[in-house]
């Protein structure tokens, strides 16, 4: 089986390239596009260790053939900040030490981005029920949470 | 020391491998790409146990891709591995197999898929054997034996420990109230969010191996891959990348580390090894399972007057480090009590699945487990409120210096203070008058290990190594094996620096842990490394320190015992004569006129060393294993659905012991983490088997590992004690275990406070707190 | 595991759709929002030839009012639906059972067809698309017709479907005013896949319950609607000794299969338990003097 020919926008700029049907956007992303910060944790979508944004969602890019992205617009973690600078919910998992081992960081960091870009955060005990989507083995989440509430107040203030 | 020359020590520096980690920049060993790199994929067993009675390889080899396909056949001349006393495993199943999901053969292909292709080829028939998965029914005369002909073992039991102090007798002759209970924990695993990984590289002009893998035990693994594979420890190199997680299952070696090495060496071509969240679950190591039959003699005034015990610990096919995990066990069994007496027999098992091993705690939540639940029936039985049992045997301050019936030696251990934080913190007294129907509220507390530990088997040492070198500029770089997988090491490691030889944070270097540049170690574990690696690089850096100040004292005409490193300067106390560290270090590179009398050019370099003062106990399980010891209280608050049996945990406190706090949010993450996996090991992780010894549950979906909302925000109600135990030499203790470790006895005591039933089996699942409510009605 | 190899086409059109079906029989997979569908090509319980993936399909998305009552495209995802302002007054059973699927990644992925043709036994949507009434629109080879969700689910992931159709929609009927709604879910831990999902809608006159649709999932081999519930309910209060009575009938008509969290008789409970809790929901604010 022929490759497919795949346009789409990664982190600003234009790719275009080839994929076979059965590529996942996670294998993709990691290894033809070669950004490994989209890890990849478990097989069955729980996880959430591969979140990337795709046209401004958050989405598990474990669960998503690479071909859905075609003419689509991607995020990853490298695409979330200009180089040399870093995302405010980047800032607040550093200044909260929300994280240990790191390996779910980015997964985290990009669905909380698409949390504060889409929801009102104001109540750090619900806020846990919206990072059901991700698993954190290290932290326990309590500073997660405090990031994404760091993050939250930062973003009103700048209202 | 008890000075701080900065300031840094006991502040939050903020994480210096922060930026990589949140910019997704980090590499991990999944990350490393080399050009030609191959991968492989494992083929495991279908059965528990098993013959094997033919396997084919001629179809895998002929898939397109597909490179090389290892069997145990292949491999005769690596023979057993030593990842602990017992030499029962081979890398790659030969002969038999022993659990369902051993490795049996590796395919290496050029891509995953058709590493994954060829995999699925390999055709294996079987003989099956019976197997046994009850580690009681593996201790009978009739059972089927999963070992034969391996010295020490007797029958499927691979090990036993005894730890024996006092007249358990007397103590139970004069006991008012004897209880006897059966205590049963699971086997949870790690989890680790990285699966284990392996790179690994031949280059055959040096005829030397490098292996990128997450590892906490770099130097042993190397030794242990020059061992096997008959090279050199030279010209074995191992790299430790970004780790995602470890928790003790990451320690010596793995078959999928030297099955990458043996195909990089045959293929000349790098090979990558990742094992698949599924593969992670059901074929590697996890937590051992104990079933603990205890018996505690108490005076009806309350009073401990002893603890005698068996425990029958499920190992798994292959034991590991598995019977140190029984032993520690078992020396912290009393916990942070007085108890005269205490009789202890425990057995290490095989059963025909996955092994156990290490997981975080080792074995101190299992025992800390049996007897915090223990004491919570026997106070219950004799009208005595839990918490007021505890403080009647409670080892308080005016008690110490002791030493404990079992020979551990206690300078510090405020326990009592711990007990009367959380106390405190959660409103005990109030809660006990009034509290709505089905809340409860429990305590455990617990004695650990404050960082390393003894153990005679393998080796008599408990040691690490650093090496610092200070560049001409003043910047600094530091050698370790210490092997992060989140903690924070070269954090911590930065501010002892910065703090010792007064140069900024952001100059100081922690070199990757790599066996090339980092000096013989044993690794990252027993909550070691802030004390073992930091006590060495406090050595080290005082070495350099000493030779600062000469050079500086030589420079300034001034007697080096009067001189000071005060805001990047070598000052003369008292005075604001100095001259900045970075002048001196280049003084100390390049101008031989200025340097002491015997200080040779470029000298600021030095290696240390330290052995953490532990002893190994004797043979009645009696010594001081641990160079000192932590201790905790921990309450929690928790509701029941009574119609479900769905246990929430609305609250949480505890209080630890910490020595001193060296980075105080890098320790409460240590803590709140551990809680977390503490509450995943209490409320539902376990891996489940069916009848023919397959993991029912090898997923994330099905695995109960805990998501945020079970997890409560705990935050200023985990508070830290600091005893400032003088024997590392920082004051510090280890906290790296800590927190799992009473979580899943407070969890329990709690329930037990609300349904008004004891609950001595974990996990503490809906079904089984339903059916004890049921059976309290009934 | 990696997925075996396949072709994969992404037509615009249901016409094209259907003609693609036509032409690759059962060698084909249909992928909607693919939040299960992927995870069953990796595990390689399918191994099509060929994914059509509706993904470019416009006129299966969006959420229509009409006379009829709602209409929902199959391609409109959970996020869309349970964020939707006529659906969340309309059917707040449905709206509640899309907002809490999994969490918000599969959420805006996840689609209101592809949990319909997945049926997964305790999918939340299926179980308020069921207990709502809802009409399963279905185009064929030139032609279409509409299936009642009674008449949907026909065993374990098996719906009536056959492989030359694709699930263009569904429509809830307009509900009368007094009509209330109760939805209830348990999951052995949050985030992952329920146990147990309670969905019912009872109308009301004058404090008596009128009609009444109570469907359960997690409770056998697809989601069920319990009609002997729902008659010892229709005529009565819904008072507690009417909630008790039902419960009594529901646990002689639920069968959850034992697995790793936990037995029959234990899920079994637990299931009489939510449906219960569904049933007091939709009785409050009911008129039945208990609210």
């Amino acid at each position: 089986m022929a490759d497919h020919g795949i346009a789409l926008v990664v982190n600003n700029e234009p790719v275009s390239t080839t994929v076979a049907g059965n590529r996942l956007l996670r294998e993709f992303i990691r290894e033809d596009l070669g950004l490994t910060g989209t890890k990849s944790a478990c097989e069955d979508g729980m996880c959430g260790a591969c979140s990337v944004h795709l046209d401004g969602d958050v989405v598990k890019s474990c669960l998503i053939l690479a071909m859905e992205a075609d003419g689509r617009t991607l995020t990853t973690i490298e695409g979330l900040a200009p180089p040399d600078d870093l995302h405010p919910v980047q800032q607040a998992m550093i200044d909260n030490f929300g994280f240990q081992c790191g390996f779910c960081t980015p997964g985290f960091i990009m669905t909380i981005v698409d949390i504060l870009d889409k929801d009102i955060v104001d109540d750090p005990e619900s806020l846990r029920e919206d990072l059901v989507g991700n698993i954190c083995r290290c932290t326990g989440y309590t500073r997660i949470v405090a990031a994404v509430m760091d993050a939250a107040g930062r973003k009103n203030h700048d209202r | 020391m008890t000075d701080n020359s900065n300031g840094l020590i006991g502040t939050s520096l903020p994480n210096v491998d922060g930026r990589a980690l949140v910019t997704g920049r980090a590499k991990y060993t999944v990350d490393i790409d080399f050009p030609g790199m191959a991968h492989g994929k494992t083929v495991r067993s279908t059965f528990a146990h098993a013959v094997i009675k033919s396997l084919d390889t001629s179809r895998a080899q002929q898939v397109a891709g597909v490179l090389l396909v290892i069997t145990g056949e292949d491999i005769t001349e690596l023979g057993p591995v030593a990842n602990g006393p017992v030499l029962d495993m081979l890398l790659i199943a030969t002969g038999k197999v022993r659990y369902v999901g051993e490795p049996v053969a590796v395919v290496i292909g050029v891509t995953e898929e058709a590493a994954q292709e060829g995999a699925d080829l390999v055709e294996v028939t079987y003989e099956p054997l019976t197997h046994v998965l009850d580690p009681e029914e593996a201790m009978r005369n009739e059972a089927p034996l999963i070992h034969e002909g391996i010295d020490g073992v007797e029958g499927n039991v691979c090990w036993t420990q005894q730890t024996k102090a006092g007249d358990i007798d007397a103590a139970l002759a004069e006991a008012d109230l004897v209880v006897s209970k059966r205590l049963v924990t699971t086997k949870a695993h790690a989890m680790p969010m990285e699966t284990h990984a392996a790179v690994a590289r031949y280059d055959d002009v040096s005829d030397t191996i490098t292996l990128w893998t997450g590892t906490q035990t770099p130097h042993l693994l190397r030794n242990e891959i020059a061992r096997v594979f008959g090279y050199p420890q030279t010209k074995v190199r191992v790299i430790k990348p970004f780790m995602g997680g470890a928790f003790g299952h990451k320690e010596g070696i793995h078959t999928n580390e030297a099955m990458a090495i043996w195909a990089a060496r045959a293929l000349r071509r790098p090979v990558r090894i990742e094992l698949s969240r599924t593969e992670e679950f059901a074929a590697t190591v996890s937590r051992n399972p104990h079933i603990r039959d205890a018996t505690v003699a108490v005076r009806n005034d309350g009073k401990v007057l002893g603890w005698k015990e068996t425990i029958v610990q499920d190992v798994g096919a292959y034991s590991g480090i598995s019977p140190a995990v029984l032993a520690l066990s078992e020396w912290v069994t009393v916990g942070p009590y007085k108890t005269p007496a205490l009789d202890i027999e425990g057995s290490v098992v095989y059963t025909n699945k996955p092994p156990s091993s290490a997981f975080r705690g080792f074995g101190n939540p299992q025992a800390t487990f049996a007897r915090e639940v223990m004491f919570d029936i026997a106070a219950r039985e004799l009208g005595i409120d839990p918490l007021e049992f505890r403080y009647r045997n409670l080892i308080r301050s005016e008690d110490l210096p002791t030493e404990t019936a079992n020979g551990l030696k206690l300078d510090t251990l405020p326990i009592d203070e711990a007990t009367d934080a959380v106390a405190e913190a959660m409103g005990y007294e109030a809660l006990r008058s009034s509290k709505p129907p089905w809340r409860g509220v429990g305590v455990a507390n617990m004695l650990e290990w404050g960082g390393g530990c003894r153990w005679h088997v393998n080796y008599d040492v408990d040691m690490n190594s650093v090496k610092v070198e200070m560049n001409a500029d003043g910047s600094v770089m530091v050698a370790t094996d210490a092997a992060d997988s989140g903690q924070g090491h070269a954090t911590v490691f930065t501010q002892i620096v910065s703090d010792r030889l007064g140069v900024d944070p952001s100059t100081v270097t922690v070199l990757p842990s790599d066996t090339e540049t980092a000096p013989f170690g044993l690794g990252t574990f027993a909550s070691r490394t802030a004390v073992v690696h930091g006590s060495a690089l406090m050595r080290a850096c005082d070495t350099l320190r000493e030779r600062l100040m000469e050079v500086a004292g030589s420079t300034l005409e001034a007697d080096p015992e009067d001189l000071e490193i005060a805001d990047g300067q070598v000052r003369i106390r008292g005075t604001n004569r100095g001259v900045p560290v970075t002048t001196v270090a280049a003084l100390a590179h390049y101008v031989r006129s200025v340097l002491p009398a015997g200080m040779e050019c470029a000298s600021l370099v030095a290696s240390a060393s330290y052995d953490a003062p532990s002893t190994v106990p004797d043979e009645n399980g009696v010594g001081n294993f641990a160079a000192n010891y932590t201790t905790s209280s921990t309450m929690v608050i928790v509701d029941v659905d009574p119609t479900t049996g769905k246990v929430t945990i609305l609250d949480w406190a505890s209080a630890e012991d910490v020595g001193r706090a060296i980075h105080p949010d890098l320790l409460k993450g240590q803590l709140q983490g551990g809680v977390a996996q503490g509450i995943g090991f209490a409320l539902g992780e376990d891996l489940i088997f069916d009848d023919s010894g397959a993991v029912l549950n090898p997923s994330m979906a099905d695995y109960q590992v805990p998501t945020a909302p079970q997890v409560p925000l705990i935050e200023d109600k985990i508070m830290t004690i600091e005893s400032f135990d003088p024997t590392h030499l920082l004051q510090h203790k280890g906290i790296g275990e800590s927190g799992i470790t009473p979580a899943a006895a407070a969890i329990a005591n709690a329930v037990f406070d609300a349904i008004g039933v004891p609950i001595t089996t974990l996990p503490i699942t809906p079904e089984k707190v339903l059916a004890a409510i049921e059976s309290r009605n009934a | 595991m990696t997925m075996t190899r396949f072709d994969y086409i992404a037509p615009t059109s249901i016409d094209e759709v259907t003609g693609l079906l036509s032409s690759h029989g059962s060698e084909a997979k249909i992928l909607a929002g693919g939040q299960s569908v992927v995870i069953l090509l990796r595990q390689r319980l399918l191994a099509p030839s060929v994914v059509i993936s509706l993904g470019r399909v416009e006129a299966l998305k969006g959420i229509r009012s009409s006379d009829d009552g709602v209409e929902i495209g199959a391609m409109t995802t959970y996020s869309d639906v349970s964020r939707n302002e006529v659906v969340n007054r309309v059917a707040p059973t449905l709206a509640k059972a899309a907002g809490a699927v999994g969490s918000r990644h599969i959420r805006n992925r996840g689609t209101v067809g592809g949990s319909l043709a997945h049926a997964d036994p305790a999918g939340d949507v299926p179980v308020a698309l069921l207990a709502l009434d809802a009409s399963i629109h279905l185009a064929g080879s030139g032609t279409v017709r509409t299936c009642a969700s009674d008449d949907w689910f026909t065993g374990l992931f098996e719906v009536s479907m056959s492989e030359d159709e694709v699930l263009t929609g569904v429509t809830i009927p307009q509900p009368a005013e007094t009509v209330r709604h109760g939805y209830h879910r348990f999951s052995y831990r949050e985030g992952e896949y329920p146990m147990i999902v309670a969905a019912a809608v009872l109308d009301w006159d004058g404090g008596v319950c009128t009609s009444a649709r109570v469907a359960m999932g997690g409770v056998g081999a697809h989601p069920v609607r319990l009609v002997a519930v729902e008659d010892r309910l229709t005529g009565s209060a819904v008072e507690a000794g009417d909630i008790d009575a039902a419960a009594a009938i529901a646990s002689e008509l639920v069968h959850p299969p034992s697995d790793v969290r936990g037995s029959t008789g234990w899920k079994r409970k637990v299931a009489v338990e939510y449906m219960k809790r569904a049933l007091a929901e939709a009785a409050r604010n009911s008129g039945n003097g208990h609210g």
